[in-house]
């Protein structure tokens, strides 16, 4: 007999399913079981196992416990110190900027005379007039250069030079000398010297005598303010000395008679004061 | 052939929960392992109450010598107790069982003096069509012995010592154990189809013999 084996079903046969019926009768009456010995064997066994199970089970619990702890006992320690090394670091971190940054702290007046050099601006501004001067007196006795003098009310004084080197090297040393201090930007713009000062009255709008005395008592008034911060009073007052000078240059120019009375010589600088009498003296002459 | 068979494999019975307190009779073999593995005991005496019988019967009906039968036995249920911590219910538990039976079965029957024995009857085993090879005179010896006390079921126990071993092996784990042609291929690593057949050449032998043996027809 071939069977049929081509479906994943199976059914005994008839005959099959006899001798089936036949084995399980035979189990059941003949009762074929392991003695009572090897049953006690077999659950003794268990029950030991289930002892070493549970005595197991619990050192895995105090490893993984262990384990655990020990994962911890670290980043406890961190946070323990997180507190402090964040303390201590901030602490340097504004220790440092306050050495590196010290001036800005202590003394503000230096930030501002330092980063704008509004302080130092008058003497970078006032130009050595004597030594131009002289300077100038030089060049025109030397006969390599020469000197074509213009109208003084409209014209700038023109140096002609002469090629010949000896010339060239005293044009350069005099204008070596003649040389400003020009570190500040803002000198570039109120040259002081006799030609900047006409060309300027080209520009300047007239003033009146009354004016310039308003200014000056003005002047004065800001000289003697208390209330004013140090650096914000020599700020304004200097800029008010400027264009009083300047006013008074111009005035000196137009008006011959105009004499430089203590009113306005005692609220401008020494500087000022030896440049406007020196430009009074030669503007007399010249008129 | 695999000697430990890992207990992981699927089936639906491991989704179901571990009762607290239940009645053992009416869970199943996994949750009786789990329950085990959990620590309690009765379960597994319900478990071990439940298949001793056909586990012991395996033994019994595949080494003649009872002690040592009993010894495998044994080893068996020790290697269930080990394992039932790490259980994981993904197999059918009785083919896990078997599983470890037939391989504990192979592996010592190897290390026997009767290996040679063994041997021999498992090539004839590769051919599905082998049949009990019973010697004329050796049946009319043990028939006259037994000729009017010899019961069928006694002869069926003696056919069933005649099969080939293979043969033998899918009667009794079709007998015994109850599993389906598809868990006794599983058990012996072989296919359905193998299983299926042996099968049917097993049950075809057997009514030979007990026709030899009774002499009378079962069918």
């Amino acid at each position: 007999m071939k069977p049929n084996n081509r479906d994943e079903s199976f059914d005994l046969l008839a005959h099959e399913k006899k001798i089936s019926e036949l084995y399980q009768y035979n189990k059941e009456q003949q009762g074929e079981i392991p003695r009572g010995q090897v049953d006690s064997e077999i659950m003794a066994m268990a029950k030991q196992q289930l002892s070493k199970n549970t005595s197991l089970l619990t050192q895995d619990h105090k490893h993984s416990q262990a384990a655990s702890a020990n994962k911890n006992a670290p980043a406890k320690t961190l946070k323990a110190w997180q507190w402090p090394f964040s303390l201590v670091a901030s602490v340097g971190i504004l220790g440092i900027l306050f050495i590196t940054q010290r001036d800005y702290f202590v003394d503000p007046l230096n930030i501002i005379a330092r980063d704008a050099d509004i302080v130092h601006e008058p003497d970078m501004l006032t130009p050595n007039f004597i030594e131009a001067e002289n300077l100038t007196e030089e060049i025109a006795a030397d006969p390599a250069i020469k000197v074509k003098q213009m109208k003084a009310s409209t014209q700038k004084p023109e140096m002609m030079l002469d090629e010949n080197p000896l010339g060239k090297e005293r044009t350069a040393e005099a204008s070596k000398r003649m040389s400003f201090r020009q570190t500040s930007k803002v000198l570039h713009e109120p040259m002081l010297d006799y030609s900047t000062l006409e060309d300027n009255s080209l520009h300047m709008s007239p003033i009146s005598l009354a004016d310039l005395s308003k200014l000056a008592e003005l002047l004065k008034l800001e000289l003697t303010k208390q209330n004013m911060s140090e650096v914000e009073a020599r700020a304004s007052s200097v800029k008010m000395q400027q264009t009083l000078f300047e006013n008074l240059v111009q005035y000196q120019k137009s008006h011959t008679e105009f004499t430089l009375t203590d009113q306005y010589l005692s609220v401008l600088t020494e500087k000022q004061v030896k440049q406007l009498k020196l430009a009074f003296t030669e503007a007399v002459p010249e008129n | 052939m695999n000697s430990n068979s890992s207990p992981n494999a699927n089936i639906a019975e491991s989704t179901q929960p571990i009762p607290a307190s239940a009645d053992y009779q009416q869970q199943t073999d996994a949750v009786l392992m789990l329950q085990y593995g959990a620590g309690d005991l009765r379960a597994f005496e319900t478990l071990y109450n439940r298949h001793k019988g056909g586990l012991y019967r395996y033994f019994m009906r595949h080494i003649p010598e009872p002690s040592l039968a009993e010894d495998l036995y044994q080893d068996i249920w020790n290697k269930v107790i080990v394992q039932a911590i790490h259980y994981q219910p993904s197999a059918k538990f009785t083919t896990w069982l078997y599983t470890l039976a037939h391989n504990k079965l192979v592996d010592h029957v190897r290390h026997l003096s009767m290996v040679n024995k063994v041997l021999v009857g498992s090539q004839d085993d590769d051919t599905a069509e082998s049949s009990i090879d019973l010697k004329p005179r050796q049946i009319l010896n043990e028939a006259e012995s037994e000729i009017n006390s010899v019961r069928a079921a006694e002869s069926l126990k003696y056919c069933i010592a005649q099969l080939p071993q293979a043969q033998k092996d899918s009667f009794l784990l079709k007998e015994e154990a109850g599993l389906s042609v598809k868990d006794i291929a599983a058990v012996l690593n072989t296919s359905f189809e193998a299983s299926k057949s042996r099968l049917r050449y097993a049950y075809e032998n057997l009514r030979q013999c007990l026709h030899i043996k009774t002499g009378r027809a079962i069918l």
